[in-house]
């Protein structure tokens, strides 16, 4: 019964990580420009299928992934330029409309090219790691170590570079930001691209290890703003611990409870939080912008 | 100097400023009063060009910035300390500094010794996150942030609000020592204590135009602000 | 309006209610072409396509004398119920009376209450396993149902005697699901102890919490029910999670899907249990599934899919049983099949066991598919002879 706890507590961790590492850049998306990116599980899902075809064609899985990503930070830009800007001065509604036909024109563009069938990218590192206490994939773990490197990455970028303290301005005050002259354009672009990279990365590594598919986005998607709402909006810890937590949970329903019930027992969760802390784990109760 | 003329300004299909001329000359410190709702805040944010004008124009030292985005007004010299201070609350004192200075690149080490000696209390809590400080506290820090980007024209915009007294006075010295370095200072107010303290040359303003002008010490005293502030 | 798009629209309209051709038949082909399961209805589309042209080129039909030809008009269900019910809608409207379709059991059970009012439609399902779709005066199916799928369940379970199984039910898969007590009580009466029955739903990813579970339990096999790409992370993530007992598949599942998401040596020695499939009947050297497999690659350059056989089949029955009333009324084909033996069929390809008096299909409408059990080696799938002749 304890070695299975440990295993069922490895799997949600596992499980955990890829809500994570998508949570990431959606989390950021979010919080710097208040953009409720939809396409995030569309940069997600090119960052898949754009890896999976440079792979077909025979590159280096880890070679294919950095272009994937490259590429995916282009689009992202382009996405925004495209979808967002356009409709900045526009009513939340109006946002929310553009983020789904963005992502709406990108699911169908992909299903066109590459169809509606199931595919894996074969994985540039197979096996599992097994110890007296649990079995592991290596590229679960990878998968976790991935989670940290971006989440560590991101904080650096945020905290240590000129651009970061520009992009934490607009998070936390977009008209006192511009007044300390900040460029919108430059912070839009920043935080669109490391969204989309963000996603692109996910998108990679999760493919090696579940089905790609052009809608593959949507679930990762749901499940990364019920994170964002566990974590706090906006908060990067808040995305990376929402989203470990949010695994463990589906797990252990799932694993103890009934397979039929783990999206129930998430979402309970998740109205328990609203409930108790509408700010969610990290999040500050909100300053009126 | 700063001089705002015929400009008019609002949000959307309404219009708030119908014309308005102000000027803000170095050794001069002007303060535009008026009651809530006249169109005080939508004048600095015109002039800051967090809002687009409708026609009229605004002359840095002559040359026209209208047609500037916010960044570059700023790079040229035009800063805000806007109404409600705004400092970046989960940012540390020293961070919001940094965010002053930050169209001219990193601040030198005189700009936070500068800071140090006009705002001692700053200088104590550099690593604090500028959230927790006081109000009186996060106004001399809205201040010395403005303070950071080197300005030529000085914006306040009801830096007394929400203040007790002594931090109004405080606020007061400071701004006062600003202006004698020359710059030109700007004071949007409602608040007669603070006006009086700084001032040299006061507007009135009324529903979103000009309705008295001249020397403070005179205007001020006149009665023609409460009049207008009563709505006559 | 401009002037002369009525007159258009006119004469647009009168092209349609006349065909060109007086003496074609038009047989509409209801499958998801595009969506997610085109990978299984494609194949089907085309194999229809094939043995039109063979038996145009064969010199048509012959109905009371007149010879005839099939023409097809294809319409797309994507395997989503609303678009599979507007282009029924579709091939009504264009006086289209002898349909062939539809695949997946969204669509199937959704079909059915329109066309089971209709006296001008005649139905042969090639292609859902759904139960409860037939109804043998107008709606007949020559694809198997989810219980022929579990009657090899059940062959398989006798031949080897296992002790105990886990299932796993997409439960979304309403055929598999409203089996399923039916199927668990079938191998408890064969002393197989039910260790679990798990649930999971299309699209889902991750079963790991599931599968620890299954894993700590060890029953002797997991069945898995539902479609190809859950089935493939379902096998691989039971394998590294530590099951070490006999894998057991419950659906069509071609290869190429199959090995899209999960390596060939991990699919070593899988059971599928379904009846044969173009495949097999390949393997096993029926030389009509060897003769479409080669007309099928010459025209569209890969292989037939698993169904194709059927698809090929449902359009040889149609024939047979237009041929065999004499007319092309509905009423008159629907008694035609409901009476059609299968020696009256000789180009069926599909191993069909036959009723009592020699016909095809029962009172309900339905085939007998002989049950089958395939187990992968290799690069797919080969009839388990070892199992079940």
């Amino acid at each position: 019964m304890i070695d299975l706890f440990v295993q069922q507590l490895v799997n949600g961790l596992a499980l955990g990580s890829t809500y994570a590492l998508v949570a990431l850049g959606l989390t950021l998306i979010f919080g710097v420009l208040l953009i409720p990116n939809f396409a995030h599980g569309e940069f997600y899902m090119l960052g898949a299928f754009l890896t999976y075809a440079m792979v077909l064609a025979g590159m280096n899985f880890w070679l294919a992934m950095a272009l994937a990503v490259g590429a995916v930070i282009l689009l992202g830009c382009l996405v925004d330029r495209l979808a967002f800007k356009p409709v900045e001065q526009a009513p939340p509604l109006s946002m929310m409309i553009s983020a789904l036909a963005a992502s709406i024109i990108l699911q169908q563009s992909a299903m066109l090219i590459w169809g509606g069938e199931a595919r894996t990218i074969p994985a540039p590192v197979t096996g599992v790691l097994r110890t007296p206490f649990f079995i592991v994939t290596w590229m679960q773990l990878i998968v976790m170590a991935s989670l940290l490197l971006a989440a560590a990455g991101v904080w650096l970028v945020l905290n240590r570079l000129r651009l970061g303290l520009a992009i934490r301005a607009v998070a936390q005050n977009r008209d006192a930001a511009l007044l300390m002259g900040i460029s919108m354009f430059q912070v839009r672009l920043a935080t669109f691209a490391i969204g989309a990279a963000l996603g692109a990365i996910a998108g990679a590594l999760l493919g090696a290890t579940f089905p790609i598919y052009p809608t593959m986005g949507v679930n990762p998607v749901l499940k990364a703003f019920v994170v964002l709402v566990l974590g706090g909006i906006g908060s990067l810890p808040g995305a990376v611990f929402g989203g470990l937590f949010l695994g463990v949970v589906e797990v252990m329903v799932a694993g103890y409870i009934s397979s039929e019930l783990s999206d129930i027992g998430a979402f309970a969760i998740l109205v328990a939080v609203l409930l108790l802390r509408p700010q969610g784990f990290f999040g500050q109760a909100q300053v009126e912008r | 100097m700063l001089e705002v003329c015929d400009l008019r300004a609002g949000y959307g299909r309404m219009e708030v400023l119908h014309g308005v001329s102000v000027s803000a000359v170095s050794g001069r410190p002007t303060v535009v009063m008026g009651a809530n709702g006249v169109g005080k805040t939508t004048l600095c944010r015109a002039i800051t060009g967090l809002i687009p004008l409708r026609s009229g124009a605004i002359l840095l030292d002559g040359e026209d910035i209208s047609r500037c985005d916010p960044a570059e007004r700023v790079r040229r010299g035009v800063a805000l300390v806007p109404e409600g201070r705004q400092v970046f609350p989960e940012m540390t004192v020293r961070e919001n500094l940094r965010l002053g200075a930050y169209v001219h690149g990193e601040p030198t080490a005189a700009q936070f010794d500068d800071v140090a000696e006009l705002f001692p209390i700053l200088a104590e809590r550099q690593g604090q996150m500028a959230g927790l400080l006081s109000g009186g506290e996060q106004q001399m820090l809205a201040l010395a942030r403005a303070l950071m980007a080197r300005p030529r024209v000085l914006l306040l915009d009801e830096p007394s609000q929400g203040l007790a007294p002594k931090a109004v006075a405080q606020v007061g010295q400071a701004v006062t020592r600003i202006a004698s370095r020359g710059v030109a200072v700007l004071l949007v107010e409602q608040n007669l204590t603070l006006a009086e303290m700084i001032a040299r040359h006061a507007v009135v303003l009324e529903s979103g135009a000009v309705a008295a002008e001249g020397p403070a010490d005179e205007l001020l005293s006149s009665g023609a602000v409460e009049a207008s502030y009563l709505g006559h | 309006m401009k002037p002369f798009s009525g007159i258009g629209a006119a004469c647009a309209l009168a092209m349609l209610a006349t065909p060109l051709w007086a003496d074609e038949i038009v047989v509409g082909d209801l499958h998801p072409i595009t969506g997610p399961a085109n990978f299984y209805g494609l194949p089907e589309s085309r194999a229809i396509q094939l043995a039109v042209e063979e038996i145009n080129a064969a010199g048509g039909l012959s109905v009371g004398g007149e010879s005839h030809t099939f023409r097809i008009q294809t319409e797309d269900t994507q395997a989503n119920p609303t678009v599979g019910v507007s282009a029924l809608k579709k091939l009504v409207s264009s006086d289209v009376r002898f349909v062939i379709g539809p695949l997946s059991s969204g669509v199937g059970p959704a079909l059915f209450p329109i066309i089971d009012r209709s006296d001008a439609i005649t139905q042969i399902i090639d292609g859902t396993i759904a139960e409860g779709v037939t109804n043998g005066r107008n709606i007949f199916r020559n694809q198997a149902t989810v219980s022929q799928y579990d009657v090899s369940v059940v062959a398989l379970f006798k031949a080897k005697g296992y002790g105990s199984v886990t299932m796993m039910t997409d439960r979304f898969h309403a055929g598999f699901v409203g089996t399923q007590p039916a199927l668990a009580a079938s191998l408890k009466e064969l002393g197989a102890e039910i260790a679990g029955e798990e649930g999971y739903k299309l699209g889902d990813t991750d079963f790991s919490a599931t599968l620890t579970r299954v894993a700590s339990r060890n029953p002797d096999v997991l069945l898995i029910r539902g479609y190809p790409a859950e089935g493939a992370l379902i096998t691989k993530q039971a394998r590294q999670l530590g099951f070490e007992g006999q894998v057991v598949w419950e659906m069509v599942s071609p290869p190429s899907t199959v090995l899209k998401n999960i390596s060939a040596a991990e699919m070593e020695g899988v059971y599928n249990c379904i009846p044969a499939t173009t495949e097999d009947y390949i393997a096993l050297g029926n030389e009509k599934a060897i003769a479409l497999e080669e007309a099928y690659r010459a025209r569209f350059n890969e292989p037939a899919g698993e169904l194709s056989v059927l698809s090929y089949d449902a359009v040889h029955i149609l024939k047979a049983a237009i041929e065999k009333a004499g007319s092309l009324e509905n009423a008159a084909v629907n008694a035609a099949l409901a009476d059609l033996t299968v020696e009256e069929v000789p180009q069926l390809i599909s191993d069909y066991v036959p009723g009592e008096g020699g016909q095809l299909f029962d009172d309900k409408g339905q085939v007998t598919l002989r049950s089958a059990v395939s187990v992968w080696q290799g690069e797919g799938w080969h009839p388990a002879t070892d199992v079940i002749r």
